[in-house]
């Protein structure tokens, strides 16, 4: 199976006074596609920055990424800016929705952001949002929703463009047991039926378990995938 | 550049600007709203001044009543009267001079400026009388027209006789506008017009010291009465005669329009900026909320510029709906003025239409709508830095703040608003030279101001803290502390506040300034009563008069008419052709001096006296106070000037010139053996030259006798009894004069106190959007505080304490700035230096301002010490 994520040698340093402060130190690694993969490690291990850097949220210090079939590390900022619209979508703990759009209007974005502003995308929001559970909750704002609400809505809007991955950066971390639960189904029957693949970091054990490739950080080094 | 362009024509990025806005348009339509005032400011400064010039313009002829005027401070001569006869042309003749003059039964005479015109004038216009039609009837009737407000205040009525001299003439109707002079806007005295024969044939005229002569010329086939003047230059210098086209005339009042218009201007364009300030402050912090929506959509791939241009646009809309609404408040104010132009004062000498102009509308729309979106930029440009890596990690939203100071696209906006500020400044002005001098001086004045009123903040807040000791109670500290809070945009408030009081307290203290000196506790056992044109010969006579009246004879002051004939051995004439010439020779060095033509034309009202007067200080030299009266005049009299002229004449200790004695045809050399600095303000008896008793003592032309009445009773009294005895001294009551004064100082004052006015708005509007844009910190903050056990009272006292503190600051940077900025003008302009400011009126104006802000803010607060922790905390505070 071809990786749609690979990895060579990715380190990430930042200045510290006079000397350098290593946070990821050569890192390989290769994500099948279609695969579910979850990076874990303690506080400190690296887990974010390694995220932020294949997502190409992110330069890297050092290696290279290969994002379907992109070196994403010698790309500018707007081409990194081109591959998320077209390729990634993103979880975030925290929500990270538009405190003044509507549920449908934070859904609809991404498809929006590369030009598709029709019924068509309106439809395909609405069936995202009703996949999700929120079908009654279209026009609310994410104010007026829980936090397990919120995420569903996150869900929705990082399946909409159809992205060949997706990040997600402890989708539950925010979230109480039962929301907890049904994100991570959620998440994982979207990822069958579009054949996405799922990137996840996380502390929770379980859920990342429940992915098949396991990659281990600590002290910024690899430890085990 | 390309991909912000592509962005803004992207319908996405608008339909996100609309999306982003909904929530919160109310408020950014109320930040938008900082520049109204501005904007309409200069609509209504803009508007008038072109609806003034155009009038002026359209109507020189009528200003002047003629092409060319003519006038002599005496007489005409023989030479004078040759002129005229030369110049050709339709002529009318006019003598005018001050005068007492009665009303009907009234017996309490008043000082006016009488006119006596001859038939034909005005060649050029009309003048309109109440009733209609009146104006020619002058002549075959020999009465007279006054003044509508004059006739009520002296409770007479159409139809009334007044007495003046030996006349007696009847009221025959009222001016209901001034008729055509050569003079400024107002006269002090009201003013009354009869024909040119009634005063030719009085007796008044031979007892007057002062009168004016004048010729009216219509000379439609000259197209040039300029260079037309210049061919008679000779005879006019000779003759000392002063001429006047109706082309410098209007461009006088034009010159008048145009410097009141820059001084106002600058106030609409500081307005302008401080709503500038207000919009760049309101959208920080518009900014600063949305930044993880701006995080979230780069996350998502959405470019910089996209994002940038969704805020750009808002702050677009913003700058719009501020300049529209400026716009129409501006133009319906002048609407709403025009409506009134009937019912100006009849005193301008002109009609008006008053209309929005639409030069004026459309510059100010684009002055507006730049400078709004200059000051909108400068916040909007840390999105460009805003990074995606924040959605994962808090807190690290922006790695562009440490680099503002380097940002080149940052100084490239303060560039472009200072530029645009000078150009707009620059083009205004019709004289290039003149217009970058000004436009130089908006720019530095906008910089200095609002330079020094946020250094006085700082230092004032850094002064605060360090004061601050922990023994202090909690709520005082934490009031301190929250001028120290990120975004509580303490700077923006320091401005909108102190500018405002910069602007008014200048205004208040300014005109403190003037009318302290001739406020009745400062004239207390002063002369407030001057009786000019007593005869020499009645002086004594006249002393009797004041006393029995009830008042008290201070003074007399021999007068003798002088006149410049020769300044160190230069016949005067010689001086004048040569200035002429050196005029019209554009190779001549410019920096050479030049004695002013005034002082070489005009007649100088001197006195003798063996002591120097308590208004005087000797500077220079050795005052001579006799001088033996065995010398004959032709011999040199030593003499003391006032240094200032001698400055004008170019002339010093040891110098001699030479002067005419008025009415006697005799001259006389004088040596200037000291100087003297005068306190003109002290409104006493004062003169440019003194000569020594003993030495002029038989040319005396006339006295004047000064003298100190307590009471209106009194110089009423005073009044009457001399306008029965004498009837053509002129007797000036100073109490009315300062009436006059504070009325024109009143009516000068109101545009100020209007654009002023729109100041404060501004201030108040930035000020309520400063508070808007901050409560959300404060109700986190307060939040805070009430989870850790702080009562509501407690959270009221803080807030109490912050608006109090931030109030106070500005107040006092801007009443300090406005005391400083006084201070200077009153001792270099008003050569005050025993200005005494009025420190109660100070305090209590400003802590009215404190108080004032103090309730505002508690009022735009209200509800953020009952909010519920848990709620605030639910809402991620």
């Amino acid at each position: 199976m071809s990786s749609i994520l690979e990895t060579t040698d990715l380190s990430k340093t930042y200045p510290s006074g006079n000397s350098q402060l290593t946070v990821l130190d050569a890192v390989n690694i290769q994500i099948p596609t279609g695969s579910t993969a979850a990076i874990v490690g303690p506080s400190g291990s690296g887990k974010t920055t390694l995220l932020g850097l294949c997502a190409g949220l992110d330069r890297a210090s050092s290696g290279r990424v290969i994002l379907d079939g992109n070196d994403i590390t010698s790309f500018s900022e707007e081409q990194r800016s081109e591959l998320r619209r077209k390729s990634i979508g993103f979880i975030f703990q925290n929500f990270q929705l538009m405190p003044n759009l509507t549920a449908i209007e934070n859904v609809m974005i991404p498809a929006e952001l590369q030009g598709k502003h029709g019924a068509e995308t309106l439809q395909r929001a609405k069936d995202l949002l009703d996949r999700v559970g929120l079908d009654s909750r279209m026009q609310h704002y994410p104010k007026q929703l829980s936090g397990g609400e919120q995420q569903r809505v996150a869900i929705a809007r990082a399946f909409i463009h159809q992205p060949k991955i997706l990040f997600a950066d402890e989708p539950t971390g925010n979230l109480d047991e039962e929301s907890s639960l049904l994100i991570e189904e959620m998440l994982f029957e979207i990822n069958k039926e579009l054949g996405t693949t799922l990137v996840i970091v996380t502390h929770d054990n379980e859920l990342a378990q429940k992915t098949q490739h396991l990659i281990k950080l600590k002290g910024g080094k690899l430890v085990s995938v | 550049m390309i991909a912000f362009l592509k962005s803004l024509s992207s319908a996405w990025t608008w339909k996100m600007a609309y999306r982003d806005s909904r929530s919160t348009k109310w408020k950014l339509a109320l930040f938008s709203t900082s520049i109204v005032f501005g904007v309409a400011a200069l609509v209504i400064i803009g508007s008038l001044k072109n609806n003034l010039n155009d009038s002026v313009r359209s109507q020189s002829k009528s200003l002047l009543g003629a092409d060319v005027q003519i006038s002599a401070r005496q007489e005409f001569s023989e030479a004078s009267q040759e002129l005229s006869k030369e110049i050709g042309g339709e002529q009318a003749r006019e003598i005018s001079f001050t005068t007492m003059l009665t009303v009907g039964e009234n017996p309490s005479p008043r000082l006016v400026s009488i006119r006596g015109v001859e038939a034909g004038f005005p060649f050029y216009g009309e003048v309109a009388t109440e009733p209609a039609g009146k104006w020619d009837t002058i002549h075959s009737n020999n009465g007279v027209l006054v003044e509508e407000s004059f006739l009520i205040s002296m409770q007479g009525k159409i139809g009334d006789v007044v007495k003046f001299g030996n006349l007696e003439l009847p009221i025959i109707g009222t001016l209901a506008q001034s008729p055509p002079s050569s003079s400024g806007f107002a006269s002090m005295t009201p003013t009354v017009v009869t024909s040119f024969d009634v005063l030719q044939g009085s007796d008044l005229l031979g007892s007057k010291s002062l009168s004016f002569h004048r010729t009216y010329f219509k000379l439609p086939d000259v197209s040039d009465h300029k260079e037309m003047l210049e061919q008679y230059q000779p005879v006019i210098d000779a003759e000392r005669l002063q001429t006047t086209t109706a082309t410098q005339r209007s461009e006088r009042i034009e010159s008048t329009i145009n410097n009141l218009y820059l001084f106002l201007n600058l106030i609409g364009f500081s307005s302008l900026f401080l709503g500038g300030i207000g919009i760049a402050g309101a959208i920080h912090i518009h900014v600063t909320e949305r930044i993880p929506s701006v995080v979230t959509l780069r996350c998502l791939g959405c470019t910089s510029s996209n994002a940038f241009s969704i805020y750009f646009i808002q702050g677009v809309c913003m700058g719009i709906l501020g300049t529209l609404l400026g716009v129409a408040f501006g133009c319906v104010t002048v609407l709403i003025g025009g409506a009134f132009a009937d019912s100006l004062p009849a005193a301008i000498p002109f009609e008006i239409t008053i209309t929005p102009v639409f030069y004026e509308v459309m510059k100010s729309a684009c002055i507006g709508f730049m400078i709004s979106i200059c000051f909108a930029l400068l916040p909007l440009l840390k999105l460009r830095n805003v990074s995606p890596l924040a959605a994962l990690r808090q807190g690290d939203s922006t790695d562009g703040e440490a680099k503002s100071a380097r940002d080149l696209l940052r100084w490239l906006i303060i560039f472009a608003l200072a530029g645009t500020a000078f150009l707009l400044a620059w083009l205004d002005n019709a004289e290039m030279g003149k217009g970058a001098l000004t436009a130089a001086g908006y720019v530095g004045f906008l910089a200095l101001t609002f330079g020094l009123l946020l250094g006085c903040g700082l230092l004032l807040r850094s002064l605060l803290k360090f004061c601050v000791r922990r023994t202090w109670p909690f709520t005082l500290r934490q009031g301190v502390s929250a001028l120290y809070r990120p975004n509580n945009q303490t700077s923006i408030f320091m401005l909108s506040i102190g500018l405002g009081v910069f602007f008014l307290f200048t205004l208040m203290l300014m005109q403190n300034i003037i009318l302290q000196g001739l406020s009745p506790e400062r004239m207390a056992g002063r002369p407030n009563v001057f009786m000019v044109d007593v005869p020499p010969e009645d002086s004594a006579r006249a002393v009797e008069t004041i006393e029995k009246s009830g008042s008290k004879a201070l003074g007399a002051a021999p007068i003798i008419q002088l006149r410049l004939t020769e300044v160190k051995g230069i016949p005067v004439t010689d001086i004048l052709r040569e200035q002429s010439a050196r005029a019209d020779d554009n190779t001549a060095d410019a920096s050479e001096r030049k004695i002013p033509g005034w002082v070489l034309r005009r007649s100088f009202r001197s006195t003798f006296r063996s002591e120097l007067a308590d208004t005087e200080e000797l500077m220079a030299g050795e005052w001579v106070g006799t001088y033996d009266s065995s010398a004959t005049v032709g011999e040199v009299i030593p003499i003391s000037m006032e240094e200032k002229i001698a400055k004008d004449i170019g002339v010093e200790i040891g110098d001699t010139i030479k002067m005419e004695i008025e009415g006697f045809g005799e001259e006389a050399v004088l040596k200037i053996t000291s100087l003297r600095e005068v306190d003109w303000r002290s409104m006493e008896l004062n003169f440019f030259i003194v000569l020594p008793s003993g030495a002029v003592d038989d040319y005396v032309a006339f006295n004047i006798l000064t003298a100190r009445s307590d009471s209106p009773e009194d110089r009423a009294n005073l009044q009457q009894a001399m306008f029965a005895s004498w009837p053509s001294v002129s007797v000036i009551d100073l109490s009315l004069i300062l009436k006059t004064v504070q009325s024109v100082l009143n009516a000068a004052s109101k545009a100020i106190q209007v654009m002023s006015l729109f100041t404060l708005i501004t201030g108040s509007i930035v000020l309520i959007s400063a508070l808007l844009s901050g409560r959300k910190i404060r109700t986190k903050e307060t939040v805070l505080l009430r989870v850790l056990g702080a009562s509501q009272g407690q959270i009221a006292r803080i807030l109490a304490v912050e608006y109090a503190l931030l109030a106070t600051l500005a107040t006092v940077a801007g009443a300090g700035l406005a005391t400083i900025a006084s201070a200077l003008l009153s001792h270099h302009l008003f050569d005050s230096e025993t200005y005494v400011f009025p420190w109660g009126t100070l305090l209590f104006s400003a802590f009215t301002v404190i108080f004032i802000i103090v309730v505002l803010g508690m009022l735009l607060s209200r509800g953020i010490s009952k909010t519920p922790p848990m709620h605030a905390l639910k809402a991620g505070g």
